[in-house]
């Protein structure tokens, strides 16, 4: 038996897992990063359209700050996400951008002078400022008042995810590729590692280390049509729940994409949107407008797929051999604009569609895309019930996006949570908590459990097929865990996965018995770990009566305020039971910065809670009284909400910006 | 509205090889109807699925952004998530498509290889931007649109290895970096916020690794998936060595150099001068064979029967108000 010591274990080496890794390192702790692949090759390469910091550079964003961001997130997550951590990372989200720019992203520049725009399917001019030539620009992207999305065209996850990679290759982290975490190793309420396999060898490794940090991405995979890649399979998510110990949050918040490809699903980002671009029915009407007059094509991405799917519904889409969808239309841009800022979206069209976007409309339908749902953790990535174990991006649910993400947010989140875990881990393992306390009798034990998974895997003989479970679940969760939910589907879908998940404890690994490098054993014990986490995304969406953000039950329209202003937790204490354990966690509107009210977009189908109004009343009175002391927006944050005590010392910093300087400090009120 | 689905029987001759077990690698015949539609990846999805469990390959993203998918198949470099199937059987007029790993002696199993050298040059040639800045800055640093549009296409290299694998010097010359490594290394020299140019640039002009071995054959940019066009990046590399005056006296330099001279002299190519000029008057001898073949067809001239171009006071001074080269 192979046991590998470390102070930090980070699982997953995408731009969340690398920040973490730099981050510890560079407290001066040793860190592994496990990954199934080299991290240039994880998932945040794909991130298109940009990441949101409210730099307030260009013209259209001028203006912006942490607080209109801060407002765009809550609303966006249908209030669901934790306030607090939200205020954390908009105040943290500039320093990360300005950081990544010192690791050698190439952001898009402002350039002096006029230009023209498309908005609102017309030809602006904007002229943008003098004094912010060379400073970062921004798009538009869907929920946001401001232009905020910085961006390296189309490919910012790809120039961020190398970036920051050349950085940790630049700080010799150390990377054990292709290691896959098979289970986490803990003991009396503690995490100690991961018990790890390689996909190369077969051979089964334990890694122990004082803290375990789970960055493995969404479970986008679990669906038919996702825009994830391959590798995006809740593993992680998955390891956790199998502690019996640690909980994960919010798992039914799946959000769709509303423009992927038909039939594929390969994402076109929302900056075509943003930059301008509409979408079109099978009669070629823009019917956003109608739906949403103030946001059209740019409310956040849940309203924008279920409208769509309204209107396929409607009989307005445009039938295809691979079912109903809409168009994209971004000839309106232009050819230029389309090669230099929307290459990639101009490659995928060539690639996989066949057609050139300068000339031809996108065919589109909403896809999923992103994983709201994680490790439940606390605001500082450590999970509420296990401790030692962290998360963190979008593995994690510690719980930024509450209902629905907006664009742009995850690539901002994965940095912005990697640099604050990255710091409180480090201050748990300077602290005397951070003992390692297991014996190597202990450590084998995980590893035998392991070992004699795969056996049973291997010499089963007769069972079930590992690959047509994942289809069946597949399938199941593409039609019945969809856009648009109801109480009947989802009570088959429960039901008919759990059989599922009976029947995937006996699997056998058909065609190859060989242990090491053998990808239908990996099948089988990655279906067994999907099908459970389909399990919680599907019970989840079954007992949550009410829609929030892009959970929307057609039998539960109304977003539920005095009922479900709270957080799904799902656990599997029993490994003997079939059905997850549910129970929730309150969010109390009384401690809320921005209480419940209506987005802004989206249908007005609100059950209020009076908390909402008495929680207003009383923040417009602090408001009012401070600005007539003739109070700074910090001191009135300060009062409705402190939060800054919450980050680590060294990100607690303003943000300067061409508008706002903070040579001399203002006295606080 | 067609329901109709055309497809063609195709036939996959695939290599199969497992680095533990097998002594030698062998080809696996797969027969299968293929749809219009279908890329590379899903035939080797459905290698895997339908015929065998044990077929292995790399694939993540399959939308031609994580690089890990690239093979060849009839010896063309593909990325295979992104290359369509009957594509393919248009350019080679064929039904029969050779599935085979990028490298054949780097296979770790089937289409997997072991793509260490590849990294591991990359590694050398520091792959970041190394600079003076404030880790924490309260502002940023401006870089103009202008400036920023100097990396070019490099930055969006995924290292998929395509033009790595197909360049036919690091076929022969193991210490060679290759085409995406160099333009790894010119992404960064290019960037105004690196500090680490010199560095960069004392590396890749050794000759055996660096980059005036280069035969400029082009195969790494038609290899490459993303239009990054490396060989565009390697002499800009070759210019950069002369603009930053690092460019070493040696005979690929000198092959560069001798060009110059012929046009001040002549205002055209003087071959035979060219070659004397960059291999010296004892090198030159082993060429003679050459020579005298290229005399007799009127490709070269004696040297007192070099013709002159026109104008040539005009491109003098051209060259001269563009050349920084001192030998």
């Amino acid at each position: 038996m192979r046991i590998i010591y470390t102070d930090v274990l980070v699982v997953g080496g995408g731009l969340a897992g690398l920040r973490v890794a730099t981050g510890v390192q560079e407290r001066g702790h040793r860190v592994i990063v496990l990954t199934l692949v080299p991290p240039k090759r994880s998932h945040s390469a794909a991130a298109q359209g940009g990441m949101q910091a409210s730099l307030g550079n260009c013209a259209m964003g001028w203006g912006d700050n942490e607080d209109i961001h801060f407002e765009d997130t809550v609303k966006g997550s249908d209030w669901g996400a934790d306030q607090q951590v939200v205020r954390m990372f908009v105040n943290t989200a500039p320093k990360a951008i300005r950081e990544l720019t010192h690791y050698g992203v190439p952001w898009n520049r402002v350039r002096k002078g006029k230009h023209t725009a498309i908005i609102n399917a017309e030809k602006v001019e904007i002229e943008e400022r003098e004094e912010a030539h060379g400073l970062i620009t921004a798009r538009d992207f869907g929920g946001t008042k401001k232009w905020r999305t910085c961006y390296t065209s189309d490919g910012t996850g790809h120039s961020m995810l190398y970036a920051m990679d050349n950085k940790a290759h630049e700080n010799d982290v150390k990377i054990h590729e292709r290691m896959e975490a098979m289970s986490v190793i803990h003991r009396h309420g503690r995490c100690y590692g991961v018990v790890a396999r390689n996909l190369m060898t077969g051979e089964i490794v334990a890694y122990i280390a004082k803290a375990t940090t789970i960055a493995t991405g969404g479970y986008g995979r679990i669906y038919e049509v996702s825009t994830n890649a391959i590798i995006c399979q809740g593993t992680g998510q998955a390891i956790a729940l199998e502690t019996g110990i640690a909980t994960l949050g919010n798992m039914e918040a799946v959000q769709f994409h509303p423009t992927a490809i038909v039939p594929v699903g390969i994402l076109t980002t929302e900056g075509c949107r943003g930059d301008g671009g509409i979408l079109r029915d099978v009669d070629g009407y823009r019917f956003m407008p109608d739906y949403e007059p103030e946001k059209k094509e740019l409310a956040s991405r849940d309203v924008v797929s279920r409208r769509m799917i309204e209107h396929i519904r409607k009989g307005k889409g445009v039938p295809s051999r691979y079912g109903d969808h809409l168009w994209l239309d971004i000839t309106i841009l232009g050819r230029e604009h389309i090669e230099k800022n929307l290459r990639e979206v101009k490659d995928i069209c060539e690639n996989f569609l066949g057609i050139d976007p300068a000339e031809e409309w996108i065919p589109v339908r909403p896809t999923q895309h992103y994983s709201m749902g994680g490790i439940r953790t606390k605001y500082t990535g450590e999970s509420q019930t296990l401790k030692g174990l962290y998360a963190c991006g979008e593995a994690a649910c510690w719980d930024l996006h509450g209902f629905n993400r907006l664009g742009g947010n995850s690539v901002s989140e994965t940095v912005v949570s990697g640099m604050l875990v990255a710091e409180y881990i480090s201050d748990f393992c300077d602290s005397p908590q951070s003992h390692i306390g297991i014996s190597t009798g202990a450590i084998e034990d995980f590893v035998r459990i392991e070992e004699e998974k795969i056996r049973r895997l291997l010499n089963n003989d007769g069972g079930e097929d590992a690959y047509v479970l994942r289809r069946a679940m597949e399938k199941i969760m593409m039609e019945k865990v969809g856009i648009f939910r109801n109480g009947r589907d989802l009570q088959d879908a429960v039901e008919q996965l759990e059989q599922l998940h009976i029947r995937s404890k006996n699997i056998s690994v058909f065609r190859s018995k060989s242990y090491a490098a053998n990808p239908a054993l990996v099948v089988a014990y990655r279906t067994q770990k999907m099908i459970k986490i389909a399990l919680t995304v599907a019970y989840g969406a079954l007992l949550r009566t009410e829609s929030r953000g892009a959970h929307a039950r057609e039998d539960y329209p109304m977003r539920d305020d005095i009922n479900w202003l709270k957080r799904t937790i799902t656990s599997w204490p029993d490994p003997e039971q079939t059905l997850p354990t549910v129970t929730y966690e309150p969010i109390d509107i009384l401690e809320m910065e921005l209480p419940p009210g209506w987005r802004g977009y989206g249908k007005r189908n609100i059950i209020e809670n009076p908390d909402s109004m008495i929680q207003q009343a009383k923040i417009d009175a602090i408001r009012n009284e401070l600005l007539a002391r003739g109070a700074d927006r910090f001191a009135i944050q300060k009062a409705l909400m402190p939060y800054e005590h919450l980050l680590p010392e060294k990100y607690r910093g303003r943000n300067e910006r061409l508008y706002e300087r903070f040579d001399d400090e203002k006295d606080e009120v | 509205m067609s329901t109709e689905r055309i497809t063609k029987k195709l036939t996959f001759k695939t290599f199969r090889f497992n680095s533990e077990t097998d002594f030698l690698p062998y080809f696996k015949t797969y027969e299968m109807e293929v749809g219009k539609d279908e890329l590379v990846l899903d035939i080797l999805n459905r290698i895997k699925w339908e015929f065998d469990g044990s077929f292995s390959y790399r694939r993540s993203c399959r939308h031609g952004i994580c690089g890990a998918c690239a093979i060849k198949v009839n010896g063309k470099p593909v990325l295979s998530c992104k290359q369509n199937v009957w594509e393919l059987v248009d350019i080679f007029q064929t039904d029969t498509l050779l599935l085979e790993p990028q490298s054949k002696k780097r296979v770790v199993k089937d289409m997997i290889i072991d793509r260490s050298d590849f990294w591991k040059k990359h590694a050398q040639l520091k792959p970041y931007l190394e600079a003076e800045i404030d880790e924490h800055p309260e502002e940023e640093i401006k870089v103009s649109p202008k400036e920023a549009e100097e990396l070019l296409e490099a930055d969006y290299c995924i290292q998929c290895g395509s033009c790595y694998y197909a360049c036919p010097v690091v076929e022969v010359n193991e210490e060679y970096f290759g085409p995406a490594q160099f333009a790894k290394a010119y992404r960064f020299n290019a960037d105004v916020r690196d500090t680490a140019k010199t560095d960069r640039l004392e590396t890749v002009r050794e000759m055996g690794p660096g980059v005036w071995d280069c035969v400029k054959c082009f195969e790494c940019a038609e290899a490459c998936p993303k239009d990054v066009n490396p060989i565009e990046k390697i002499t800009k590399l070759h210019n950069q060595l002369f603009e930053e005056g690092l460019a070493q006296d040696n005979v690929a330099t000198r092959h560069a150099v001798g060009f110059k001279h012929s046009i001040i002299k002549h205002g055209i190519l003087d071959e035979g001068e060219l070659v004397r000029y960059s291999e010296g008057n004892i090198g030159v001898l082993k060429h003679l064979p050459e020579a005298i073949a290229m005399f007799k067809k009127g490709k070269i001239v004696m040297p007192w029967n070099m013709p002159k171009s026109k104008n040539l006071d005009e491109i003098q001074t051209l060259v001269k108000s563009s050349s920084k080269v001192k030998f």
